[in-house]
């Protein structure tokens, strides 16, 4: 079975694991000292998966409050259902691109829109072509991240399967392996002509539509005597060379201050320029 | 599945009931831990001059004076000087004045829309020469020691150019020169990926990308950083924060580091045209070709004693672009110091903090 065929393989794969863990230990090939130690009751096999589901119950409501309690800008995300599943469900991925990594991103493209507009025909003809253009974009963007990640689930098996590499012996272990096997498909991928070039339309797309949202925006503000952002912009470039021309009076104003300070190092310059006056003085009586 | 995945169930549980426990050790730290906890820059200062949105600030003396000029930091645009300050036994700023040197910090405050039209020439012609004067008369002196941090390296270097007579020495960290130099070399793949990326844009791309934002986003910045360090960045509040949340004094390093992280001010507009279209794009800087003020900056005037520090496994700044800077400067008193670790681990890794801020009193005094 090919684990990664859907895009829960993961989740499955974790679940068939555990399960073969169960197997094992109630067939009686593995004891676990815990088990048998003071500090934990011994029990049958329903008492003690009933306990290991209230401990992955409980670490996952720990794990949720700590998304929650330390990250409160993540409450009401995905990060309160699982931050754990995020890390390996290529089916959040599909959603999001690269995930939360592309936040920024998404902020930068996606602007404020106005729905209640659609009256003015012209603009809105050419906000609806550049709208098309950029989610074209980023499908396109979204295709070669996605093969990224393939790429890099790909190697991550291909590197699991290694024969000659050392063996993991831990979940910890396990996870930096991904952790590292990804991040390279992900720098090569950020490196690439392709990547760049589709960011790049992508970001220009994004910024032509947002441009024309806000001429629609700015047609809405002349309608109702509002200034406009170019308005604004404009009276801001007079108040930014007002000021840059008053710094540069001011400097020339102060001009003598302005100029280095000359520092006495001792007493020679000003004796110097006495006994000179002195001399003068002699000179002319 | 496979034969390399050889988890001990035993050692399985283990992990679980460890993880449980550091969630839980975690939780109740996070759940003590106020923003008061996570203060930044809390090295004692007073505000001296302000322009604009410019401050000028002292810091109090912490020591008897052993440099006789004052020093005056400067950062960049991307980011803010606080990371110079971070936290107390991780601070450039307490380590020199500790060695007695009198320091003055430049902060350019929170550029908002209404700053859009600013340019380099205004920060380095204008507020870093105002705040540079300042401190000359009010100590008397026609020059001072200048120390550039990165893009605030390049505001230093190009103000040394344009005024050498005010400055006495330059000291620049991390500091982009040769914006080009990230090609043809054999370095890791995530360094130099700011410059591979800022040469992808076009001009036009970049000028109506400050049209329609008005300035450069910061939180755009924050994105292209994290393209260095993809999975890092995905796992930061998962992996990355389980790692330290179980250590107090770790996991409030995370915090502050996190905090200096979000503090990320957009970039003016005009002034980000400038970085990304005359530095990243044409290479200007050390072909001669900069304007600022309508004076060409050239590297060939800066003759003033020179200190040059870089990381070495720096992936936002490539080593070769800082150091260029020994082919164009005009001095000949011109010294490298390579320091371990990245951009960011110069100034808050505790393996470099002796080295850097001895390094440079040290530097300074020969030269004071």
């Amino acid at each position: 079975m090919n684990w990664f065929d859907g895009p829960d393989g993961w989740l499955k794969y974790w679940t068939e694991n555990q399960k073969s863990l169960f197997q094992t230990m109630a067939e009686g090939k593995t004891a676990l000292p815990w088990m048998t130690s003071g500090d934990t009751p011994a029990g049958s096999f329903e008492d003690w998966t009933r306990q290991m589901t209230e401990i992955s119950r409980r670490s996952v409501e720990s794990w949720s409050a700590l998304a929650k309690q330390g990250w409160p800008m993540l409450s009401g995300s995905d990060a309160d259902r699982s931050s754990l599943q995020q890390l390996f469900d290529p089916a959040v991925w599909s959603r999001t691109g690269a995930g939360r990594f592309d936040l920024a991103l998404e902020r930068l493209t996606e602007g404020p829109t106005y729905a209640t507009l659609w009256d003015l025909d012209r603009k809105l003809l050419s906000a609806q072509k550049l709208w098309l253009k950029r989610s074209e974009d980023i499908a396109a963007y979204q295709a070669i991240v996605q093969a990224a990640w393939r790429r890099a689930v790909q190697r991550f098996v291909e590197a699991l399967n290694e024969p000659k590499a050392p063996p993991l012996k831990s979940g910890r272990e396990f996870l930096d392996l991904w952790i590292a096997t990804a991040n390279a498909c992900l720098l090569e991928m950020h490196r690439s002509k392709a990547f760049l070039e589709a960011q790049r339309k992508m970001t220009r797309s994004a910024t032509e539509y947002r441009l024309q949202e806000r001429e629609i925006a700015e047609a809405f503000c002349a309608m109702h005597h509002i200034p406009t952002r170019t308005e604004m912009d404009e009276v801001q470039r007079a108040v930014y060379e007002l000021r840059r021309e008053l710094r540069a009076l001011q400097r020339k104003d102060q001009g003598e201050l302005a100029k280095p300070v000359p520092v006495p190092r001792s007493g020679k310059p000003q004796a110097a320029k006495a006994k000179a006056k002195r001399k003068a003085r002699r000179a002319k009586s | 599945m496979t034969g390399r995945v050889q988890v001990d169930p035993q050692r399985a549980f283990q992990e679980i009931a460890e993880f449980n426990r550091t969630l839980a050790q975690g939780l109740s730290l996070l759940d003590k831990t106020r923003d008061r906890d996570v203060q930044i820059a809390t090295t004692p200062k007073r505000e001296v001059f302000r322009q604009d949105k410019t401050v000028l600030y002292h810091y109090e003396p912490t020591a008897k004076r052993a440099i006789k000029v004052p020093v005056l930091v400067a950062y960049g645009l991307i980011g803010r000087y606080t990371m110079a300050d971070l936290q107390e036994d991780r601070s450039l700023m307490r380590n020199m004045l500790g060695q007695g040197v009198d320091l003055y910090v430049v902060d350019w405050g929170t550029p908002t829309r209404t700053d859009r039209w600013l340019t380099l020439d205004d920060y380095i012609d204008g507020y870093l020469h105002e705040c540079i004067l300042h401190i000359c008369r009010e100590h008397k002196l026609e020059a001072i020691h200048l120390l550039g941090i990165c893009e605030g390296g390049v505001f230093t270097l190009c103000y040394a150019a344009l005024h050498p007579e005010r400055v006495k020495s330059l000291t620049l960290t991390i500091t982009p020169v040769d914006f080009h130099a990230d090609q043809n070399t054999s370095a890791p793949l995530h360094h130099g990926l700011i410059n591979l990326w800022a040469r992808s844009l076009t001009p036009e791309d970049i000028d109506r990308m400050i049209e329609a934002n008005g300035n450069l986003p910061g939180d755009l910045m924050s994105f292209v950083f994290s393209m260095m360090t993809p999975l890092s960045s995905l796992t930061k509040y998962s992996v990355g924060l389980f790692d330290v949340m179980g250590d107090e004094k770790k996991l409030l390093n995370f915090l502050r580091m996190e905090k200096w992280l979000a503090d990320r001010p957009d970039h003016p507009g005009e002034a980000a045209k400038q970085w990304l279209k005359d530095l990243y794009q044409d290479n200007k800087l050390i072909a001669g070709e900069l304007e600022l003020s309508g004076r060409r900056v050239d590297l060939g005037r800066v003759r003033m004693p020179v200190l040059n520090v870089f990381a070495q496994d720096d992936h936002i700044i490539p080593p070769k672009s800082s150091q260029a800077l020994g082919h164009h400067v005009g001095t000949k008193d011109y010294t490298e110091l390579p320091l371990p670790g990245g951009h960011v681990g110069v100034f808050v890794s505790g393996k470099s903090q002796g080295i850097l801020g001895s390094g440079i009193v040290n530097w300074l005094k020969a030269r004071d």
